[in-house]
Order: C-alpha cells, then sequence, then structure tokens
C-alpha cells in the first residue's frame, strides 16, 4: 500500500505492526466517559412547518 | 489534570498515529497550510454568521444566484473551495492526502451543524439562512473542536483501512472505525480544547490549536 500524495501509505512492516496492535484490543470502559463535542451542538432551529406554514420555532 | 483525556485513547491509535508521525516527513501532519486554512475560515465563517453578514459571505465564497435558491451543498462546496485556493496551488502542487483529510473534516463539520436533520431535508440539504443560522448559534470552541477531532479522526480512519487491519483480524468488534472517530479522536480533541482560550481572532486562534496538536502527538508518543 503506497500513497503519492503525503501521508506516506503504510510499508509492509507498518500494516504489519497496525494489524498487531488490534489482534487484542483492551476493553476501555472509561471511555464511557468521553463527551463529543458533537454533542454540544445547539439546535436554533427546532420546528420547521414544511407544507403549511411558514412557522419557525427557535430556542431561547 | 487535562492529561486523562491522552490516557482514554486506544493502544491501537496510538500505534497509527506513531505510523502516521514516521511516515511524515514532509511536516505535512500538522504544519499543513491548508489546515491553518480550514481553521481560519471555519472561524471567519463563524464571525460573519453570529453578525449575520449574509451579504460578505455570498461575496467571500463567489456564491453567485439568487440567495433563496442556495442549499447546503452549494454553500459547502463554495466554502471548501475557499479554504483551498486560499493557499498557492502553485506552490503546493497536488492535493495531499493531509489536504483531503482537512477539506472532508470541514465538509463534516459544516454538516453536523448546518444540517443537523437530515431525515427531513431533501438530498441539497437545507437552505443557505437556515445554514448560518444554525452556524452562528454554535460556540465557536465548539465548532472548532468538532472541526479537529474530524480530522484526527480521519487520519486514524485511513491508516486502520490502509493497513488491512480489520481483514487481519476479523473477530474485531463492529465499533471500532467509528470508535476511531468518537473516542479515539474526541480524547484527543478534548485534551486539545480542554485548556485552550480563544480570543477569537482567527490567526492567533489557529497558531494556539497548531501548536497545541504538534505538543499533543508528541506527548502521545513519548507516554
Amino acid at each position: 500500500m503506497g500513497s503519492q500524495r503525503g501521508s506516506g501509505g503504510m510499508s509492509a512492516a507498518q500494516t504489519k505492526v497496525a494489524q498487531s496492535a488490534y489482534s487484542s484490543p483492551r476493553p476501555i470502559e472509561q471511555r464511557a466517559s468521553l463527551v463529543s463535542p458533537s454533542s454540544l451542538i445547539k439546535r436554533k432551529t427546532i420546528t420547521k412547518t414544511e407544507k403549511s406554514g411558514s412557522k419557525e420555532e427557535t430556542n431561547p | 489534570m487535562s492529561e486523562h483525556y491522552l490516557k482514554l485513547i486506544d493502544t491501537g491509535a496510538k500505534k497509527l498515529l506513531e505510523i502516521a508521525a514516521d511516515n511524515d516527513r514532509a511536516n505535512l501532519l500538522f504544519d499543513n497550510k491548508v489546515l491553518s486554512n480550514g481553521l481560519q475560515a471555519l472561524t471567519r465563517l463563524h464571525e460573519l454568521c453570529v453578525n449575520e453578514k449574509s451579504d460578505q459571505i455570498i461575496g467571500w465564497l463567489s456564491i453567485t444566484g439568487k440567495v433563496e435558491k442556495t442549499s447546503f451543498i452549494q454553500l459547502t462546496a463554495a466554502f471548501l473551495k475557499a479554504i483551498w485556493t486560499n493557499d498557492s496551488q502553485e506552490t503546493r502542487g497536488k492535493m495531499t492526502d493531509y489536504d483531503h483529510f482537512v477539506l472532508m473534516a470541514a465538509a463534516e463539520t459544516l454538516s453536523e451543524i448546518m444540517w443537523q436533520d437530515k431525515n427531513k431535508a431533501d438530498i441539497p440539504g437545507p437552505g443557505f439562512i437556515e445554514c448560518i443560522e444554525e452556524y452562528g448559534f454554535q460556540e465557536l470552541n465548539v465548532v472548532l473542536q468538532i472541526f479537529i477531532k474530524n480530522y484526527i479522526g480521519n487520519i486514524l480512519q485511513y491508516l486502520f483501512v490502509a493497513g488491512k487491519v480489520r481483514a487481519a483480524n476479523p473477530s474485531l468488534p463492529p465499533g471500532i472505525e467509528v470508535e476511531l472517530k468518537e473516542k479515539d479522536a474526541v480524547a484527543i480533541s478534548s485534551y486539545i480544547f480542554s485548556d485552550l482560550i480563544l480570543d477569537e481572532n482567527a490567526e492567533s486562534d489557529t497558531k494556539k490549536i497548531v501548536d497545541k496538536l504538534k505538543h499533543t502527538l508528541y506527548l502521545i508518543l513519548t507516554q
């Protein structure tokens, strides 16, 4: 696997290293505490009627 | 105190980052002009959206046609073009893998924020006004953290596939690829932004984030 676009792709030796790193993945229960920044996205437009009007509700 | 985030990165993801760093002879991983352009463009767009400067957004992104007929897809395409052409293509040559990861991360970030209800919207996505309202409604640090999460996640997912990791380990649980972005990249972006104070200046904030990215990679690889 090779890449001509800057990342260098992955050599055969590196491929083996990557594969063996996942041969016995360890359970990481505490990762459940991670909060994705995506979950912090706020919704301005809550609803928007599609057919019958222009009513729009907005978060305070 | 925020070091605990780095302990939540899986050993496999650390190994993938080690490979990325080893192969990064051109120093493109973080010293990447397109990455800086992306951060600056997201910051500039945020400022214009917060201040409801639709005309300035249209001018900056060279959007033609009527605003009411401009969709998320058109807005995003124009935004990615602005990130790319901000840079001198003559001196950079072809688009690199890392440029690609940046542009993909920027599009994903806009999509997460502007097109939140994908079940309801048509294929072109929501309209221009709704897009900029939703974007301007967010905190800037959240926007930039999502972008960094997506950028790191794209690199990790690319290396996972390039290394044929799943093919070599068919018993891996199904969610590993998603976790590379939603756990490992989240841990890294959470660490980067945990004590970062942004001053909403595109240039200085970009430098702070890129410097912290480099330092964070160093910490991960030397732990």
